[in-house]
Protein backbone atom coordinates (compact mmCIF):
# COMPACT_ATOMS: atom_id res chain seq x y z
CA UNK A 1 0.00 0.00 0.00
CA UNK A 2 2.74 2.31 0.84
CA UNK A 3 4.52 1.03 -2.60
CA UNK A 4 1.23 2.28 -4.34
CA UNK A 5 0.95 5.57 -2.78
CA UNK A 6 4.90 6.17 -3.57
CA UNK A 7 4.18 5.41 -6.95
CA UNK A 8 1.05 7.64 -7.35
CA UNK A 9 2.94 10.69 -5.46
CA UNK A 10 5.60 10.04 -8.30
CA UNK A 11 2.97 10.24 -11.06
CA UNK A 12 1.70 13.08 -9.40
CA UNK A 13 4.67 14.83 -9.17
CA UNK A 14 5.87 14.18 -12.98
CA UNK A 15 2.22 15.88 -13.75
CA UNK A 16 3.18 18.58 -11.95
CA UNK A 17 6.38 19.11 -13.17
CA UNK A 18 5.45 18.69 -16.86
CA UNK A 19 2.42 21.47 -16.45
CA UNK A 20 4.97 23.42 -14.62
CA UNK A 21 7.75 23.25 -17.44
CA UNK A 22 5.24 24.08 -20.25
CA UNK A 23 3.53 26.60 -18.40
CA UNK A 24 6.56 28.74 -17.23
CA UNK A 25 8.86 27.62 -20.44
CA UNK A 26 5.76 29.47 -22.16
CA UNK A 27 5.55 26.07 -24.86
CA UNK A 28 2.63 27.18 -27.39
CA UNK A 29 0.52 24.18 -26.86
CA UNK A 30 0.21 23.41 -30.44
CA UNK A 31 3.97 22.11 -29.71
CA UNK A 32 3.63 20.68 -26.52
CA UNK A 33 0.29 20.97 -24.59
CA UNK A 34 0.44 20.87 -20.88
CA UNK A 35 -1.59 18.19 -18.21
CA UNK A 36 -4.95 20.45 -18.09
CA UNK A 37 -5.09 20.98 -22.11
CA UNK A 38 -4.53 16.81 -22.40
CA UNK A 39 -7.14 16.13 -19.16
CA UNK A 40 -9.64 17.99 -21.17
CA UNK A 41 -9.31 15.81 -24.63
CA UNK A 42 -8.99 12.42 -22.41
CA UNK A 43 -12.03 14.08 -20.67
CA UNK A 44 -14.16 15.21 -23.62
CA UNK A 45 -13.22 11.15 -25.44
CA UNK A 46 -14.20 9.52 -22.62
CA UNK A 47 -17.54 10.90 -22.11
CA UNK A 48 -17.82 11.26 -25.63
CA UNK A 49 -17.26 7.27 -25.91
CA UNK A 50 -14.79 7.80 -28.65
CA UNK A 51 -11.90 6.91 -26.09
CA UNK A 52 -13.37 3.61 -24.71
CA UNK A 53 -14.83 2.07 -28.33
CA UNK A 54 -10.96 3.09 -29.41
CA UNK A 55 -9.68 0.99 -26.46
CA UNK A 56 -12.03 -1.60 -27.18
CA UNK A 57 -11.39 -2.55 -30.85
CA UNK A 58 -7.88 -1.99 -29.87
CA UNK A 59 -7.78 -4.63 -27.49
CA UNK A 60 -9.94 -6.95 -29.46
CA UNK A 61 -7.77 -7.38 -32.20
CA UNK A 62 -4.31 -7.36 -29.25
CA UNK A 63 -6.48 -10.10 -27.49
CA UNK A 64 -7.08 -11.96 -30.69
CA UNK A 65 -3.39 -11.61 -32.08
CA UNK A 66 -2.00 -12.56 -29.09
CA UNK A 67 -3.93 -15.27 -27.75
CA UNK A 68 -3.05 -16.97 -31.11
CA UNK A 69 0.38 -16.28 -31.22
CA UNK A 70 0.66 -17.52 -27.75
CA UNK A 71 -1.61 -21.04 -29.04
CA UNK A 72 0.85 -21.03 -32.00
CA UNK A 73 3.76 -19.86 -30.23
CA UNK A 74 4.73 -22.13 -26.91
CA UNK A 75 4.31 -25.56 -28.84
CA UNK A 76 6.75 -24.14 -31.51
CA UNK A 77 9.11 -23.61 -29.28
CA UNK A 78 8.69 -26.41 -27.20
CA UNK A 79 9.28 -28.69 -30.56
CA UNK A 80 12.49 -26.46 -31.60
CA UNK A 81 14.06 -27.30 -28.03
CA UNK A 82 13.73 -30.89 -28.65
CA UNK A 83 14.17 -31.69 -32.12
CA UNK A 84 17.75 -30.35 -33.13
CA UNK A 85 16.74 -30.53 -36.83
CA UNK A 86 14.19 -28.34 -36.42
CA UNK A 87 16.34 -25.94 -34.52
CA UNK A 88 19.29 -25.55 -36.76
CA UNK A 89 16.56 -24.95 -39.82
CA UNK A 90 13.02 -22.92 -38.24
CA UNK A 91 14.59 -21.69 -35.32
CA UNK A 92 17.54 -19.98 -37.34
CA UNK A 93 14.50 -18.44 -40.08
CA UNK A 94 12.69 -17.52 -36.87
CA UNK A 95 16.12 -15.71 -34.70
CA UNK A 96 15.89 -14.18 -38.27
CA UNK A 97 12.30 -12.43 -38.45
CA UNK A 98 12.88 -11.46 -35.31
CA UNK A 99 15.35 -8.52 -36.38
CA UNK A 100 12.41 -7.79 -38.89
CA UNK A 101 10.00 -5.22 -37.42
CA UNK A 102 6.82 -6.83 -38.05
CA UNK A 103 4.77 -3.98 -39.10
CA UNK A 104 6.94 -4.42 -42.59
CA UNK A 105 4.71 -7.24 -43.20
CA UNK A 106 1.29 -4.72 -43.53
CA UNK A 107 2.14 -4.17 -47.48
CA UNK A 108 1.97 -8.10 -47.92
CA UNK A 109 -0.72 -8.49 -45.40
CA UNK A 110 -3.09 -6.14 -46.96
CA UNK A 111 -2.81 -7.35 -50.71
CA UNK A 112 -2.97 -11.08 -49.46
CA UNK A 113 -6.55 -10.18 -47.04
CA UNK A 114 -7.27 -6.80 -47.82
CA UNK A 115 -8.21 -4.11 -45.78
CA UNK A 116 -9.89 -5.92 -43.31
CA UNK A 117 -9.85 -6.88 -39.28
CA UNK A 118 -7.65 -9.97 -41.11
CA UNK A 119 -4.42 -8.28 -42.06
CA UNK A 120 -3.63 -6.50 -38.85
CA UNK A 121 -3.92 -9.57 -36.85
CA UNK A 122 -1.45 -10.82 -39.02
CA UNK A 123 0.70 -8.22 -38.09
CA UNK A 124 -0.27 -8.48 -34.64
CA UNK A 125 0.87 -12.12 -34.81
CA UNK A 126 3.63 -12.41 -36.38
CA UNK A 127 4.91 -9.18 -34.08
CA UNK A 128 4.43 -11.56 -31.02
CA UNK A 129 4.97 -15.16 -31.95
CA UNK A 130 8.90 -14.92 -32.79
CA UNK A 131 10.08 -13.46 -29.47
CA UNK A 132 7.45 -16.28 -27.40
CA UNK A 133 9.18 -19.15 -29.87
CA UNK A 134 12.52 -18.13 -29.17
CA UNK A 135 12.27 -17.46 -25.37
CA UNK A 136 9.90 -20.91 -25.03
CA UNK A 137 12.84 -22.49 -27.08
CA UNK A 138 15.62 -21.51 -24.83
CA UNK A 139 13.86 -22.24 -21.59
CA UNK A 140 13.41 -25.67 -22.89
CA UNK A 141 16.97 -25.69 -23.98
CA UNK A 142 17.97 -24.79 -20.56
CA UNK A 143 15.78 -27.25 -18.65
CA UNK A 144 18.87 -28.54 -15.59
CA UNK A 145 20.13 -32.59 -17.84
CA UNK A 146 20.01 -33.50 -14.39
CA UNK A 147 16.41 -32.34 -13.35
CA UNK A 148 15.16 -34.49 -17.04
CA UNK A 149 17.50 -37.53 -15.64
CA UNK A 150 15.42 -37.33 -11.75
CA UNK A 151 12.07 -37.35 -13.91
CA UNK A 152 13.29 -40.11 -15.96
CA UNK A 153 14.51 -42.04 -13.10
CA UNK A 154 10.76 -41.89 -11.47
CA UNK A 155 9.52 -43.07 -15.18
CA UNK A 156 8.64 -39.93 -16.69
CA UNK A 157 7.90 -40.13 -20.15
CA UNK A 158 6.28 -39.13 -23.08
CA UNK A 159 3.57 -36.88 -22.48
CA UNK A 160 3.50 -36.72 -18.72
CA UNK A 161 7.40 -35.48 -18.98
CA UNK A 162 6.56 -32.63 -21.04
CA UNK A 163 3.80 -31.83 -18.68
CA UNK A 164 4.54 -32.44 -15.75
CA UNK A 165 8.54 -31.43 -15.64
CA UNK A 166 9.70 -29.69 -18.71
CA UNK A 167 6.93 -27.15 -19.08
CA UNK A 168 6.67 -26.62 -15.49
CA UNK A 169 10.53 -25.92 -15.38
CA UNK A 170 10.62 -24.24 -17.97
CA UNK A 171 7.97 -21.93 -17.31
CA UNK A 172 9.66 -18.72 -16.02
CA UNK A 173 11.44 -18.52 -19.12
CA UNK A 174 8.58 -18.86 -20.67
CA UNK A 175 6.92 -16.19 -18.96
CA UNK A 176 9.36 -14.13 -20.10
CA UNK A 177 8.66 -14.71 -23.68
CA UNK A 178 4.91 -14.37 -23.07
CA UNK A 179 5.83 -10.72 -21.57
CA UNK A 180 7.98 -9.64 -24.42
CA UNK A 181 5.70 -11.47 -26.52
CA UNK A 182 2.49 -8.64 -24.66
CA UNK A 183 4.83 -6.01 -25.76
CA UNK A 184 5.45 -6.67 -29.51
CA UNK A 185 2.14 -7.26 -30.10
CA UNK A 186 1.41 -3.78 -28.83
CA UNK A 187 3.45 -2.09 -30.79
CA UNK A 188 2.45 -4.05 -33.96
CA UNK A 189 -0.85 -2.96 -33.49
CA UNK A 190 -0.17 0.55 -32.97
CA UNK A 191 1.64 0.30 -36.06
CA UNK A 192 -0.89 -1.17 -37.93
CA UNK A 193 -3.70 1.06 -36.77
CA UNK A 194 -1.11 4.38 -37.33
CA UNK A 195 -0.63 3.14 -40.56
CA UNK A 196 -3.86 1.76 -42.04
CA UNK A 197 -6.65 3.54 -39.76
CA UNK A 198 -9.63 1.72 -38.96
CA UNK A 199 -10.69 2.26 -35.51
CA UNK A 200 -8.85 1.84 -32.27
CA UNK A 201 -6.48 3.78 -30.29
CA UNK A 202 -3.67 4.32 -32.93
CA UNK A 203 -6.93 6.33 -35.29
CA UNK A 204 -7.37 8.59 -32.03
CA UNK A 205 -3.46 9.24 -31.89
CA UNK A 206 -3.57 9.83 -36.31
CA UNK A 207 -6.63 11.94 -36.00
CA UNK A 208 -5.18 14.20 -33.33
CA UNK A 209 -1.88 14.29 -35.60
CA UNK A 210 -4.32 14.81 -38.92
CA UNK A 211 -6.18 17.57 -36.78
CA UNK A 212 -2.67 19.24 -35.86
CA UNK A 213 -4.38 18.11 -32.42
CA UNK A 214 -1.50 17.54 -30.23
CA UNK A 215 -3.33 17.21 -27.58
CA UNK A 216 -5.06 14.38 -28.65
CA UNK A 217 -1.82 13.04 -29.77
CA UNK A 218 -0.57 13.28 -26.24
CA UNK A 219 -3.64 12.29 -24.47
CA UNK A 220 -3.37 8.71 -27.04
CA UNK A 221 -0.10 8.25 -25.78
CA UNK A 222 -0.77 8.71 -22.09
CA UNK A 223 -4.12 5.89 -22.53
CA UNK A 224 -1.54 3.60 -24.38
CA UNK A 225 1.19 4.01 -21.33
CA UNK A 226 -1.83 3.60 -18.75
CA UNK A 227 -3.02 0.56 -20.66
CA UNK A 228 0.12 -1.20 -20.74
CA UNK A 229 0.99 -0.42 -16.93
CA UNK A 230 -2.78 -1.38 -15.94
CA UNK A 231 -1.89 -5.14 -17.83
CA UNK A 232 1.71 -5.49 -16.27
CA UNK A 233 0.59 -4.62 -13.05
CA UNK A 234 -2.98 -6.75 -13.28
CA UNK A 235 -2.18 -9.88 -15.06
CA UNK A 236 1.49 -10.37 -16.46
CA UNK A 237 3.54 -8.80 -13.90
CA UNK A 238 1.47 -10.40 -11.16
CA UNK A 239 2.19 -13.87 -12.89
CA UNK A 240 5.71 -13.53 -12.86
CA UNK A 241 6.30 -12.05 -9.71
CA UNK A 242 4.29 -15.64 -8.44
CA UNK A 243 6.15 -17.52 -10.31
CA UNK A 244 9.55 -16.06 -9.13
CA UNK A 245 8.99 -16.14 -5.75
CA UNK A 246 7.38 -20.04 -6.04
CA UNK A 247 10.16 -21.24 -8.09
CA UNK A 248 12.38 -19.41 -5.46
CA UNK A 249 14.09 -17.46 -7.96
CA UNK A 250 13.92 -13.93 -5.98
CA UNK A 251 16.94 -14.38 -3.70
CA UNK A 252 20.35 -12.66 -4.03
CA UNK B 1 15.84 -57.26 -2.56
CA UNK B 2 17.61 -57.32 -6.39
CA UNK B 3 21.47 -58.10 -6.72
CA UNK B 4 23.45 -56.52 -9.51
CA UNK B 5 25.66 -57.83 -11.75
CA UNK B 6 28.23 -56.00 -13.96
CA UNK B 7 29.79 -58.08 -15.60
CA UNK B 8 32.99 -56.93 -17.91
CA UNK B 9 31.17 -53.66 -19.39
CA UNK B 10 33.26 -51.15 -21.20
CA UNK B 11 32.46 -47.66 -22.23
CA UNK B 12 33.72 -45.53 -24.69
CA UNK B 13 32.54 -41.76 -25.77
CA UNK B 14 32.95 -39.97 -28.92
CA UNK B 15 34.20 -36.68 -28.73
CA UNK B 16 32.79 -34.09 -31.02
CA UNK B 17 36.17 -34.14 -33.30
CA UNK B 18 35.25 -37.90 -33.40
CA UNK B 19 37.77 -39.03 -31.38
CA UNK B 20 36.86 -41.83 -29.22
CA UNK B 21 37.93 -42.11 -25.44
CA UNK B 22 37.81 -44.82 -23.19
CA UNK B 23 36.08 -44.12 -19.78
CA UNK B 24 35.37 -47.65 -18.41
CA UNK B 25 37.38 -50.83 -19.09
CA UNK B 26 36.50 -54.49 -18.30
CA UNK B 27 34.51 -53.82 -14.73
CA UNK B 28 32.97 -56.96 -13.12
CA UNK B 29 31.41 -56.62 -10.07
CA UNK B 30 28.56 -58.06 -8.07
CA UNK B 31 26.66 -57.00 -5.70
CA UNK B 32 24.89 -58.85 -3.03
CA UNK B 33 20.94 -58.18 -2.77
CA UNK B 34 20.68 -55.56 0.13
CA UNK B 35 24.56 -54.80 0.33
CA UNK B 36 26.16 -51.20 0.50
CA UNK B 37 28.78 -50.89 -1.89
CA UNK B 38 30.82 -47.47 -2.31
CA UNK B 39 32.93 -46.75 -5.38
CA UNK B 40 35.74 -44.68 -4.60
CA UNK B 41 38.23 -42.74 -7.06
CA UNK B 42 39.51 -39.96 -8.61
CA UNK B 43 37.94 -37.67 -11.35
CA UNK B 44 38.12 -39.68 -14.15
CA UNK B 45 38.02 -43.24 -13.14
CA UNK B 46 34.11 -43.24 -14.73
CA UNK B 47 32.69 -43.93 -11.37
CA UNK B 48 29.55 -42.05 -12.29
CA UNK B 49 29.66 -43.34 -15.51
CA UNK B 50 29.06 -46.76 -14.24
CA UNK B 51 26.18 -45.44 -12.30
CA UNK B 52 24.49 -44.38 -15.17
CA UNK B 53 24.68 -47.58 -16.61
CA UNK B 54 23.14 -48.95 -14.08
CA UNK B 55 20.57 -46.29 -14.02
CA UNK B 56 19.68 -47.72 -17.65
CA UNK B 57 20.51 -43.53 -18.05
CA UNK B 58 23.16 -44.39 -20.63
CA UNK B 59 23.90 -47.76 -22.70
CA UNK B 60 27.50 -50.00 -22.40
CA UNK B 61 29.70 -50.18 -25.31
CA UNK B 62 29.88 -53.59 -24.65
CA UNK B 63 29.55 -55.69 -21.64
CA UNK B 64 25.92 -56.67 -19.49
CA UNK B 65 24.58 -55.45 -16.70
CA UNK B 66 22.04 -57.06 -14.91
CA UNK B 67 19.66 -56.18 -11.45
CA UNK B 68 17.79 -59.09 -10.75
CA UNK B 69 18.68 -61.39 -13.26
CA UNK B 70 17.38 -58.47 -15.89
CA UNK B 71 19.62 -56.84 -17.97
CA UNK B 72 19.04 -53.28 -17.93
CA UNK B 73 18.17 -51.19 -20.83
CA UNK B 74 16.28 -48.39 -19.60
CA UNK B 75 15.12 -47.01 -15.71
CA UNK B 76 12.87 -48.73 -14.07
CA UNK B 77 10.89 -48.67 -10.92
CA UNK B 78 12.96 -50.67 -8.67
CA UNK B 79 15.62 -48.52 -8.79
CA UNK B 80 15.87 -45.00 -7.83
CA UNK B 81 18.55 -42.80 -8.17
CA UNK B 82 20.10 -39.67 -5.74
CA UNK B 83 22.07 -36.67 -7.52
CA UNK B 84 25.12 -34.34 -6.01
CA UNK B 85 22.17 -32.02 -6.15
CA UNK B 86 18.67 -32.69 -5.13
CA UNK B 87 17.14 -32.42 -8.29
CA UNK B 88 14.07 -31.18 -6.58
CA UNK B 89 11.75 -29.54 -8.53
CA UNK B 90 10.97 -26.00 -7.50
CA UNK B 91 7.03 -25.47 -8.87
CA UNK B 92 6.56 -28.24 -5.96
CA UNK B 93 6.01 -28.28 -2.44
CA UNK B 94 8.41 -30.52 -0.68
CA UNK B 95 5.20 -33.16 0.25
CA UNK B 96 4.62 -32.68 -3.49
CA UNK B 97 7.69 -33.51 -4.49
CA UNK B 98 7.76 -36.80 -2.15
CA UNK B 99 4.40 -37.55 -3.88
CA UNK B 100 5.88 -37.30 -7.38
CA UNK B 101 7.18 -40.95 -8.05
CA UNK B 102 4.48 -42.53 -6.39
CA UNK B 103 2.11 -40.59 -8.53
CA UNK B 104 3.85 -41.49 -11.37
CA UNK B 105 3.61 -44.94 -10.45
CA UNK B 106 -0.13 -44.93 -10.28
CA UNK B 107 -0.31 -45.59 -6.29
CA UNK B 108 -3.38 -45.06 -5.22
CA UNK B 109 -4.38 -41.81 -3.99
CA UNK B 110 -4.94 -42.55 -0.38
CA UNK B 111 -1.50 -44.87 -0.01
CA UNK B 112 0.21 -42.09 -1.85
CA UNK B 113 -0.75 -39.03 0.99
CA UNK B 114 0.13 -42.06 3.74
CA UNK B 115 2.91 -43.27 1.99
CA UNK B 116 4.69 -39.53 1.55
CA UNK B 117 3.83 -38.62 4.73
CA UNK B 118 5.17 -41.30 6.70
CA UNK B 119 8.72 -41.00 4.56
CA UNK B 120 9.24 -36.99 5.27
CA UNK B 121 8.64 -37.74 9.24
CA UNK B 122 11.44 -40.60 8.76
CA UNK B 123 13.64 -38.06 7.11
CA UNK B 124 12.31 -35.58 10.20
CA UNK B 125 10.94 -32.91 7.73
CA UNK B 126 7.45 -33.51 8.95
CA UNK B 127 6.96 -29.78 9.36
CA UNK B 128 8.49 -28.68 6.27
CA UNK B 129 5.54 -30.42 4.00
CA UNK B 130 4.51 -27.16 2.49
CA UNK B 131 7.99 -25.57 1.89
CA UNK B 132 8.78 -25.08 -0.94
CA UNK B 133 13.14 -26.61 -2.18
CA UNK B 134 14.56 -23.13 -2.19
CA UNK B 135 13.30 -22.52 1.53
CA UNK B 136 15.66 -25.56 2.86
CA UNK B 137 19.09 -25.70 3.68
CA UNK B 138 21.30 -27.90 1.40
CA UNK B 139 21.23 -30.74 4.03
CA UNK B 140 17.17 -30.44 4.52
CA UNK B 141 16.86 -30.45 0.72
CA UNK B 142 19.04 -33.37 0.45
CA UNK B 143 16.79 -35.16 2.72
CA UNK B 144 14.06 -34.78 0.68
CA UNK B 145 15.94 -36.51 -2.38
CA UNK B 146 16.43 -39.30 -0.06
CA UNK B 147 12.61 -39.46 0.92
CA UNK B 148 12.06 -39.38 -2.85
CA UNK B 149 14.24 -42.04 -3.55
CA UNK B 150 13.18 -44.23 -0.73
CA UNK B 151 9.26 -43.39 -1.12
CA UNK B 152 8.64 -46.11 -3.60
CA UNK B 153 10.84 -48.74 -1.78
CA UNK B 154 13.32 -49.32 -4.68
CA UNK B 155 15.01 -52.18 -4.54
CA UNK B 156 18.20 -50.60 -5.88
CA UNK B 157 19.53 -47.05 -4.65
CA UNK B 158 22.25 -45.78 -6.92
CA UNK B 159 23.79 -42.52 -5.05
CA UNK B 160 26.61 -40.10 -7.02
CA UNK B 161 28.17 -38.38 -4.51
CA UNK B 162 24.91 -37.17 -3.07
CA UNK B 163 26.72 -35.55 0.45
CA UNK B 164 29.48 -34.34 -1.76
CA UNK B 165 27.80 -30.09 -2.08
CA UNK B 166 27.56 -30.18 2.26
CA UNK B 167 29.42 -28.41 4.60
CA UNK B 168 31.29 -31.32 7.29
CA UNK B 169 28.89 -31.23 9.95
CA UNK B 170 25.98 -31.31 7.38
CA UNK B 171 27.99 -34.11 5.97
CA UNK B 172 28.27 -36.66 9.19
CA UNK B 173 24.25 -36.17 10.06
CA UNK B 174 23.37 -37.15 6.88
CA UNK B 175 25.89 -40.24 6.80
CA UNK B 176 23.75 -41.05 10.53
CA UNK B 177 20.57 -40.74 8.66
CA UNK B 178 21.70 -42.70 5.90
CA UNK B 179 22.69 -45.92 7.94
CA UNK B 180 19.70 -45.62 9.97
CA UNK B 181 17.28 -45.50 6.69
CA UNK B 182 19.54 -48.54 5.08
CA UNK B 183 19.24 -50.91 7.76
CA UNK B 184 15.23 -50.07 7.94
CA UNK B 185 14.48 -50.34 4.36
CA UNK B 186 18.04 -52.57 3.27
CA UNK B 187 17.55 -51.78 -0.16
CA UNK B 188 21.01 -52.52 -2.51
CA UNK B 189 23.25 -49.57 -2.39
CA UNK B 190 25.72 -48.57 -5.34
CA UNK B 191 27.17 -45.24 -3.93
CA UNK B 192 30.17 -43.25 -5.58
CA UNK B 193 32.30 -40.77 -3.78
CA UNK B 194 35.31 -38.67 -3.59
CA UNK B 195 35.38 -39.24 0.07
CA UNK B 196 37.32 -42.58 1.59
CA UNK B 197 36.43 -41.99 5.39
CA UNK B 198 32.56 -41.32 3.76
CA UNK B 199 32.89 -44.63 2.20
CA UNK B 200 34.67 -46.80 4.81
CA UNK B 201 32.01 -45.54 7.33
CA UNK B 202 28.75 -46.12 5.13
CA UNK B 203 30.07 -49.63 3.01
CA UNK B 204 30.22 -53.07 3.38
CA UNK B 205 32.62 -52.87 0.76
CA UNK B 206 34.55 -50.37 -0.66
CA UNK B 207 35.66 -50.51 -4.71
CA UNK B 208 38.80 -48.85 -6.07
CA UNK B 209 38.46 -47.32 -9.35
CA UNK B 210 41.57 -46.19 -11.54
CA UNK B 211 41.62 -43.31 -13.50
CA UNK B 212 42.09 -43.04 -17.44
CA UNK B 213 40.93 -45.15 -18.04
CA UNK B 214 38.52 -46.40 -15.41
CA UNK B 215 39.09 -49.56 -14.30
CA UNK B 216 38.33 -51.94 -10.87
CA UNK B 217 41.58 -51.64 -9.17
CA UNK B 218 40.60 -53.27 -5.90
CA UNK B 219 37.79 -54.17 -3.30
CA UNK B 220 38.08 -53.89 0.44
CA UNK B 221 35.61 -55.44 2.50
CA UNK B 222 34.43 -52.98 5.42
CA UNK B 223 34.34 -56.00 8.43
CA UNK B 224 32.82 -53.47 11.28
CA UNK B 225 29.90 -53.20 13.36
CA UNK B 226 27.54 -50.71 12.37
CA UNK B 227 26.17 -47.71 12.99
CA UNK B 228 29.71 -46.60 12.61
CA UNK B 229 31.88 -43.62 14.13
CA UNK B 230 33.75 -41.81 11.55
CA UNK B 231 36.38 -41.01 14.07
CA UNK B 232 36.42 -44.79 14.92
CA UNK B 233 40.14 -46.31 15.10
CA UNK B 234 39.37 -49.28 13.07
CA UNK B 235 37.30 -46.86 10.06
CA UNK B 236 40.38 -44.84 10.28
CA UNK B 237 43.19 -47.67 9.95
CA UNK B 238 40.99 -48.78 6.80
CA UNK B 239 40.70 -45.22 5.16
CA UNK B 240 44.21 -45.30 5.52
CA UNK B 241 44.99 -47.91 3.44
CA UNK B 242 42.65 -47.39 1.09
CA UNK B 243 43.95 -44.07 0.72
CA UNK B 244 47.52 -45.73 0.12
CA UNK B 245 46.12 -47.78 -2.35
CA UNK B 246 44.43 -44.65 -4.18
CA UNK B 247 47.36 -42.48 -4.38
CA UNK B 248 49.22 -43.39 -7.38
CA UNK B 249 45.64 -43.01 -8.88
CA UNK B 250 45.51 -39.71 -7.41
CA UNK B 251 48.83 -38.13 -8.47
CA UNK B 252 48.52 -39.47 -12.13
CA UNK B 253 44.71 -37.22 -11.87
CA UNK B 254 47.34 -34.54 -10.37
CA UNK B 255 50.07 -34.59 -12.66
CA UNK B 256 47.53 -34.02 -15.73
CA UNK B 257 46.05 -31.05 -13.83
CA UNK B 258 49.12 -29.31 -13.77
CA UNK B 259 50.38 -30.13 -17.25
CA UNK B 260 47.60 -31.49 -19.28
CA UNK B 261 49.75 -31.29 -22.49
CA UNK B 262 51.99 -34.17 -21.50
CA UNK B 263 49.31 -36.48 -21.50
CA UNK B 264 48.06 -37.57 -24.95
CA UNK B 265 44.57 -38.32 -23.88
CA UNK B 266 43.41 -35.96 -21.34
CA UNK B 267 40.59 -36.10 -18.55
CA UNK B 268 37.28 -36.67 -20.70
CA UNK B 269 34.97 -34.16 -19.82
CA UNK B 270 32.37 -34.63 -17.04
CA UNK B 271 29.23 -36.04 -18.25
CA UNK B 272 30.22 -36.61 -22.01
CA UNK B 273 27.37 -37.99 -23.65
CA UNK B 274 25.30 -37.26 -21.21
CA UNK B 275 22.21 -37.08 -23.38
CA UNK B 276 18.22 -37.23 -22.40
Amino acid sequence: MALLLKRVAFVAGLIVAWGLGTHGLDVPPYIFPGPIDVGRNLWANIVSGTLPLAILVSMKRLFIGYGLSVLVGIPLGIALGRIPALSWSVGTLIVGLQALPSICWLPLALLWFGLSESAILFVVVLGALMSIVTATEDAIRTVQPNTLRAARMMGAKGATLYYRVLLPAAFPGILTGLKLGWVFAWRALMAGELLYVAGGIGQYLHTGRELNDMAQVLAAMVAIIALGLAFDRLFLGRIEKQVRSRWGLDRG
Amino acid sequence: MLPIAIHSVSKAFVSPTGERRSVLEDISLDVAPGEFVCIVGPSGSGKSTLLNLVAGLDAASSGSIAVGGKVVTRPGPERTFMFQEATLFPWLTVLENVRFPLELLGVPKAEIAERAVDMLRLVHLSRFQTARPHELSGGMRQRVALARALVVRPEVLLMDEPFAALDAQTRESMHIEVQRLWMEFKPTVLFVTHNVREAVELGDRVAIFETLPGKLKDVFTVDLPRPRDPNDRDVNILAGRINRALKDEIEKVMALERDPDKSGSGLPPRRAGGHI
